[in-house]
């Protein structure tokens, strides 16, 4: 049976475009401790956080949070 | 410098620990005085525990008038409200209401075992109740929402 987890690029997608999770967090109206917990992977975001996320850095929503299997 | 939304952030966390330290205050002191036996008059004991409790209750009705104030001008700005309230705010919230229920429920248990062995008056079980309830769902927010 496998394990599937949630692994996100959000940190280096943010240092691209060069972003404090200050910033970050203004542009997609959470609190900076909310980018802080999705980038360590604590907290998975909503369906709409994630899509907030994927068009401000203007990647893709594959390309910011992946499936690993292990 | 740090940011408004940070800063109210911040500011929410100190007033819900000052609000938690003075309710608790308040309230062991009202446990400990239904506990003490009655007597004509007040003892030295309960004078003392007398103004811990208005000292708790000063404290703690403070706090909650700051946190509604707090609350009621965060209001006036939607998107200030709907960042400081965001969704994991709203998953801590859930979160620490579902620890404080099972706490509760577990307390239930040591209240009815108690009970067996010793009278519990109904006024002790409320405040045992509410104690429990309030404070725990309040710390448990407090440590969730800590930096990690």
């Amino acid at each position: 049976m496998t394990n599937t987890k949630l692994k996100n690029t959000l940190k280096v997608q943010r240092a691209k475009k060069d972003l404090t999770q200050q910033q970050l967090a203004e542009l997609v109206c959470v609190t900076r401790k909310t980018i802080n917990t999705v980038e360590k992977g604590r907290y998975v975001p909503s369906t709409v956080l994630a899509l907030k996320l994927a068009k401000t850095l203007e990647v893709t929503v594959e390309e910011l949070f992946i499936l690993h299997e292990e | 410098m740090i940011p408004n939304i940070e800063k109210l952030s911040i500011r929410r966390r100190k007033m819900l620990m000052g609000f938690s330290f003075g309710f608790g205050f308040s309230l062991i002191a009202f446990f400990l005085n239904s506990v003490s036996s009655k007597s004509v008059g007040f003892s030295n004991f309960e004078i003392i525990i007398l103004l811990f409790a208005i000292l708790g209750w000063i404290f703690w009705s403070y706090y909650l008038i700051r946190i509604m104030y707090y609350n009621k001008k965060i209001k006036q700005d939607p998107q200030l409200s709907a960042s400081l309230n965001d969704e994991y705010i709203q998953y801590l919230r859930l979160k620490s209401f579902n620890i404080a229920f099972w706490i509760v429920l577990i307390l239930q248990g040591f209240l009815y075992v108690i009970n067996m062995f010793y009278s519990l008056s109904v006024e002790m079980v409320i405040i045992v109740n509410i104690f429990v309830a309030v404070l725990t769902a309040a710390i448990s927010f407090i440590i969730l929402d800590r930096e990690q």
